[in-house]
């Protein structure tokens, strides 16, 4: 009833959780298995350091700027022009991610089922999911997350305890046996999605108890890390070496469950509840876009921008790539390294320059 | 509006009247003679007092007063015999007491006039609540008559923390509404809330409680009802317990409380007067079948159209042959029989008792056996049409329950068009809609504090909710002392 959005701490560690975890749970351990082979469980540790800077470092700037989001005070940091610069080279890498993300999701869901449903007609309905959910506001995502989250987490937990009979302990062997260096290149890709954490910037204003940010946010990075270790494993014990050839590791494993000749073919369940995360995913991404471009225009209120940057994500889905081999070699090339700049590496700069120029925290900000 | 004051001259206030209450035939006006020689008049509806009370307790002590000289108001109110009687002193007001039911004695050389208490209209008494059964609580619920309803409340809740305040809605109707809450328990900033849109009603008539609720609730558009309709005394007590707000209409049984979480819909009082384990199981049968209420029909096409590899290989051959005789797409023959079936539904309630075992009996075998054998829908169809349809009767509260019956249709067709995936995604914009539901600012899926979920897929045992749920918004939340687990 009028008074500002709000969500708890705890809401907005599980939405940066699906924010990061549901596409890199399907992509992942095949990515990192290509570089890291055996040592591929290890990879995802090394994103640690460029998450916690990353988390703290918006932090930081949350803390100076109370109450503003990273497009809000990006012109305040750097000054009007490069800041004009900077916003939109966020915004249109904000807005290409969305729709890299929504092209994953067809090109999986085309890939695992719906062999002959046109890709349009599947981003198209989610998007208009995506979008009802955008058009309800921070609090109503905050409240699906809490919803859906244990549902998505239930699903990793179940389908590795389901394939424990499959397991080969020995696909472990040797731990690092070609030196630490393989897990270190494995952990690069994985920087892409550790990276999305910048959009934790864009949370942090909403939330209701300022003092649990880091909190929250260190832990929503460690349950990431940690799932990706799981997830990773599981796709190691199972598959060994072969696991890179696979494009979607964990579904292919689901194919293995099999009990009493019951509970089997599961995948389209697995899909099903993998599909709620997806949602998350892209709904943060969406929203993220949407508020950016809202606030870099200046307008009083972001939902009339929700249908054009609907239609506009949908057009860069098509754009991303002839086919989904395309795309998932532009995952694991350009847009690393895309990600990584303007992600990592452009908000860190930020942080530099605002612990420099703005030694006390500024008061009375606006 | 201007006020006429009632005059001493006996003849103008009864010519006043007279003309306000043109062509109405039953009203009354009775003259009488007070001691014999002071002319009065008793005005009233027929049939709306107790006029044998007004006989013994009125007008036989008026004739019997002796030796006054002329008479004043409190002689008069000395020796009539009755506890409930004001002095009015306008003719609206007199106007207003007789239509409802009050009679006015009006006297001459007398200021002002004289209303009794004594409107009574024939009314049910109080029987089984007929919409919220249970096996083990109180039988009795509400009846048509506002007073009697909160009387019974009061009886249940003896505290002077229990406040009752009352207003008129209806231009025409002026039905009484009665807000009742716990002083110290319910929030200030609901109860303004509440006040601030009960007054911005403007209507010409309130029959029903449920025109009510669509008038003050927060999101109108939507199938889940975020305001509870109960006419169980001993629910109204609970919520109000709880720190909620209980809106009583006069002329309905039915009670209306906020704020209403999803989760209160799901709570009968029956499940803390069974045993605790037995209670536990019901309440999470409840949600179980509201899922299945939802889901079946929509998840059963997805299946059969998109996921055949699911189904178990005997089944899928039993309903693969089944099937073969049948010409329409599992969509379709879902569609249909749902529809059938809520027809059937709807004629069950509105038909007179006496033909109401014909219809089931026509139901039952036309559109579950005939239909089947002459090939228009397969038996699994059936199988799960009739367990979606016991499903939505699970929910205590029949407005929730009716919901899923409204979602069931889209969700059917995104299944028969995408699969699980439409299912899935349908299924979403539901937890979205729910999600941004708010009754009275109070979210209406997702309770705030993590504490609150011990009552509602299961119940924990009484000793364990030790607070009262914060989705009541209550301003004190202990409830009760600590460890009263029984050693």
């Amino acid at each position: 009833m009028g008074q500002k959005e709000q969500i708890s701490g705890l809401q907005m560690a599980l939405l940066m959780y699906t924010a990061i975890l549901a596409t890199a749970v399907l992509l992942i351990p095949s990515i990192s298995a290509s570089f890291a082979m055996q040592d591929m469980w290890i990879s995802p540790l090394w994103t640690v350091f460029v998450g916690a800077t990353l988390v703290f470092g918006m932090y930081r700037l949350h803390l100076k700027f109370p109450g503003e989001n990273l497009i809000q005070y990006i012109p305040r940091i750097v000054g009007r022009v490069p800041g004009v610069v900077m916003t939109m080279g966020l915004i249109l890498v904000q807005v290409l991610f969305t729709g890299v993300i929504v092209r994953e999701y067809s090109d999986f869901v085309i890939g695992a089922y719906l062999n002959k449903t046109p890709d349009i007609m599947i981003m198209f309905v989610m998007i208009a999911v995506c979008a009802y959910c955008v058009y309800q506001g921070i609090e109503v995502m905050g409240r699906c997350a809490i919803f859906f989250v244990p549902i998505f987490i239930f699903l990793i937990f179940i389908v590795s305890v389901l394939l424990i009979p499959e397991f080969d302990v020995t696909n472990f062997m040797p731990v690092l046996g070609n030196g630490i260096l393989p897990s270190m290149k494995g952990s690069f890709v994985i920087h892409e999605w550790i990276s999305e954490f910048v959009l934790i910037s864009f949370l942090f204003p909403f939330l209701g108890k300022k003092e649990k940010a880091l909190k929250w946010g260190m832990i929503s990075l460690g349950a990431v890390i940690f799932s990706m270790v799981i997830v990773n494993s599981v796709g190691l014990l199972l598959f060994g070496s072969i696991a890179a050839r696979l494009n979607y590791p964990v579904m292919a494993a689901s194919r293995y469950i099999s009990y009493g000749q019951f509970v089997e073919h599961v995948e389209s369940v697995v899909l099903t509840i993998w599909v709620t995360g997806t949602f998350l995913k892209i709904t943060v991404f969406y929203y993220v876009s949407v508020i950016s471009i809202s606030h870099f225009l200046k307008l009083k209120n972001y939902r009339t921008l929700i249908f054009p940057v609907g239609l506009w994500i949908i057009v860069l889905a098509k754009w991303t790539g002839h086919s989904a081999l395309d795309v998932s070699i532009g995952i694991s090339t350009t847009l690393v390294v895309i990600a990584m700049v303007i992600f990592y590496l452009f908000p860190m700069l930020l942080v530099v320059i605002a612990e420099m120029r703005f030694r006390k925290p500024k008061e009375g900000a606006r | 509006m201007e006020q006429t004051v009632l005059s001493e001259v006996l003849q103008d206030n009864v010519e006043q009247l007279k003309q306000v209450f043109e062509r109405n035939s039953d009203c009354i006006f009775q003259s009488i003679m007070i001691a014999g020689r002071f002319p009065a008049m008793i005005t009233y509806f027929d049939n709306t007092c107790d006029t044998k009370e007004l006989n013994r307790s009125v007008i036989t002590p008026l004739h019997r007063m002796q030796q006054i000289r002329q008479v004043n108001m409190d002689d008069l109110r000395n020796v009539i015999d009755l506890s409930h009687m004001k002095t009015i002193q306008n003719l609206d007001e007199a106007v207003q007491n007789i239509l409802s039911g009050n009679p006015v004695l009006l006297t001459d050389q007398v200021q002002g006039g004289l209303v009794f208490s004594l409107a009574q209209w024939e009314q049910r008494g109080i029987e089984d609540p007929m919409a919220e059964n249970v096996i083990r609580g109180p039988r009795e619920g509400f009846t048509e008559s506002v007073g009697v309803n909160i009387s019974m409340v009061r009886r249940r809740l003896k505290t002077s923390d229990f406040k009752t305040e009352e207003c008129t809605i209806g231009t025409m109707t002026n039905t009484k509404v009665v807000v009742a809450y716990s002083d110290s328990l319910s929030h200030p900033t609901i109860r303004e809330e509440l006040k601030k849109r009960l007054q911005k009603i403007k209507i010409d008539k309130l029959i029903e409680s449920g025109e009510l609720e669509e008038l003050i609730e927060d999101q109108p558009y939507s199938p889940f009802p975020t305001i509870i309709a109960s006419e169980r005394p001993d629910v109204i007590t609970a919520a109000i317990t709880e720190g909620r707000i209980a809106i009583f209409t006069d002329g309905t049984p039915f009670v209306l409380v906020v704020p209403s979480t999803m989760n209160s819909f799901f709570q009968s009082p029956e499940d803390f007067n069974q045993r605790l384990l037995i209670g536990s199981f019901i309440r999470f049968l409840r949600y179980a079948f509201y899922f299945i209420s939802l889901l079946a029909p929509a998840t059963y096409v997805a299946l059969l159209s998109f996921h055949q590899e699911m189904i178990p290989t005997l089944l899928l051959l039993n309903i693969a042959s089944s099937r073969e005789s049948v010409p329409l797409p599992a969509v379709v023959e879902a569609l249909l029989m749902e529809i059938m079936f809520e027809g059937l539904r709807e004629a069950g309630v509105r038909l007179p008792k006496q033909i109401g075992a014909a219809i089931s009996i026509v139901g039952a075998l036309v559109i579950g056996q005939a239909s089947i054998s002459a090939g228009l829908v397969t038996a699994p169809m059936v199988v799960i049409v009739a367990i979606t349809g016991i499903a939505s009767f699970m929910v205590p509260h029949y407005a929730e329950g009716i919901a899923p019956r409204l979602l069931r249709f889209p969700l059917m067709i995104m299944a028969g068009t995408m699969g699980l995936l439409g299912l899935m995604l349908g299924t979403i914009a539901v937890v979205i809609h729910l999600c941004s539901l708010r009754s009275f600012g109070v979210p209406y899926l997702v309770p705030v504090r993590a504490k609150d979920l011990k009552d509602t897929v299961i119940r924990l045992p009484i000793w364990s909710l030790d607070e009262r749920p914060s989705t009541a918004v209550p301003e004190e939340i202990t409830r009760q002392a600590p460890h009263q687990k029984p050693e």
